[in-house]
C-alpha cells in the first residue's frame, strides 16, 4: 500500500499566533484578534447581565466587557470563574469580550492543516488544526468563538 | 468488455464488509492512537498524528450502527488517501477496520445496488459490488470525509 507520501506543501505555515491553554485544551487565535490580557483576580461578577456570563471587565472609561469561560471540552462553562487564572480579551466585528483561560502564549509560526468536516462540530468552530509540542491546536479566531459562545451574535462563520 | 479492477474490501464487524479503490490505500496500521477532540462525534472522535501530519480517525462500522462486540480490543485501521477533484491536492485519513484489508478483483458483472439499509449509505458510497452473496459498498472517500452528513448515527 503506497499511494504517495504528503505533499509538503499541504499544510500551510502562519505566523502570528495567540495560544490558549484551557485545562486540556489548545486553542490558537489570530494574535491581530487581541485586545487585552488581564488577570482573572480583577473581574467583576455579572449577576445583573442577562447574559449567561462569568463574569466582567469594567473598563477605564465605564464600559463593560462581557467574559466567557469554556471547559476543556469547549462548552461554554460560566463556573471557570473559580479555577481560571488569566483572562483574554479579543475583538470581533465591533464587541470586545473575554475568555477565561489557565495559560495564553505567544506563538511565531504553526502549521496549519484545514479541519475535515468529519469532525462533525468543532470543524464549524476551528477551521484548522497544528500540531505543537505533541499536542492538537484548534485553530480559530474571535469571530468563530463568539459564535459559539454567543449564538446569534453576528459574529462571522469561516468556512 | 467486463472490465476488471483491482480493490480491497475490509470487515467493519458485525458482518459489514466494505471496499475502497486499490490506490486509495497508502499504510496499513496494526494499531491505532486516537487524540481525543472535543465537539466530534463518537464514529470520528479524534485525529491521529502519521507522518507528522494529523489525519482523522473515522470509525464507518459505528457511524452506520454497526456496533463491534468488542470495541475494547486494539484497533486497526488504514490509512487512506484522497482528493475532492482530480488535479487537487491529496488529503488523508484513517479508516477504522476489523483487520487487515483484502485485495479482491471486481468486474462489471459484479455491480449490484446499494442496500437500502443502513440508509446513510447513499451519502458515502459511490457504488456497490455482491461478493460471495453479499453487497459490499465501495465508499467514496471525499464524501466520507469532507461532506457534512445527514442523519448519521452520533
Amino acid at each position: 500500500m503506497q499511494a504517495g507520501l504528503p505533499s509538503a506543501s499541504s499544510p500551510t505555515a502562519i505566523s502570528g499566533w495567540m495560544l490558549i491553554e484551557v485545562g486540556s485544551a489548545r486553542v490558537a487565535l489570530p494574535k491581530s484578534d487581541l485586545q487585552r490580557v488581564e488577570l482573572a483576580a480583577d473581574l467583576t461578577d455579572a449577576s445583573d447581565d442577562q447574559e449567561p456570563t462569568a463574569g466582567v471587565f469594567v473598563v477605564e472609561n465605564g464600559v463593560r466587557w462581557p467574559v466567557y469561560g469554556l471547559n476543556e471540552r469547549l462548552q461554554p462553562d460560566v463556573s471557570m470563574r473559580e479555577v481560571a487564572r488569566i483572562c483574554v480579551f479579543v475583538r470581533s466585528q465591533d464587541t470586545v469580550w473575554g475568555l477565561l483561560c489557565d495559560r495564553v502564549n505567544s506563538l511565531e509560526a504553526l502549521t496549519v492543516q484545514p479541519t475535515p468536516a468529519c469532525l462533525g462540530e468543532l470543524a464549524r468552530i476551528a477551521s484548522g488544526l497544528a500540531l505543537h509540542d505533541g499536542c492538537v491546536v484548534l485553530v480559530t479566531n474571535a469571530a468563530s468563538l463568539a459564535n459559539h459562545l454567543m449564538p446569534g451574535s453576528g459574529g462571522v462563520d469561516h468556512e | 468488455m467486463n472490465k476488471v479492477t483491482e480493490g480491497w474490501m475490509a470487515s467493519l464487524g458485525a458482518g459489514l464488509q466494505v471496499a475502497f479503490g486499490k490506490t486509495h490505500a497508502v499504510e496499513y496500521l496494526g494499531s491505532v492512537d486516537v487524540l481525543q477532540l472535543p465537539l466530534t462525534p463518537a464514529y470520528c472522535p479524534g485525529v491521529q498524528i502519521w507522518r507528522n501530519r494529523l489525519i482523522p480517525v473515522l470509525d464507518v462500522g459505528r457511524m452506520l450502527g454497526c456496533h463491534r462486540a468488542d470495541r475494547s480490543a486494539s484497533q486497526k485501521g488504514v490509512v487512506v488517501a484522497y482528493q475532492m477533484a482530480s488535479g487537487d491536492r491529496r488529503r488523508y485519513g484513517l479508516l477504522v477496520l476489523d483487520g487487515m484489508p483484502d485485495l479482491v478483483e471486481v468486474s462489471d458483472d459484479m455491480a449490484c445496488a446499494l442496500p437500502e439499509e443502513p440508509a446513510l449509505l447513499k451519502q458515502i458510497a459511490c457504488s456497490c459490488f455482491r461478493h460471495h452473496d453479499q453487497a459490499v459498498p465501495i465508499l467514496d472517500m471525499a464524501k466520507l470525509f469532507e461532506h457534512h452528513l445527514a442523519g448519521q448515527a452520533r
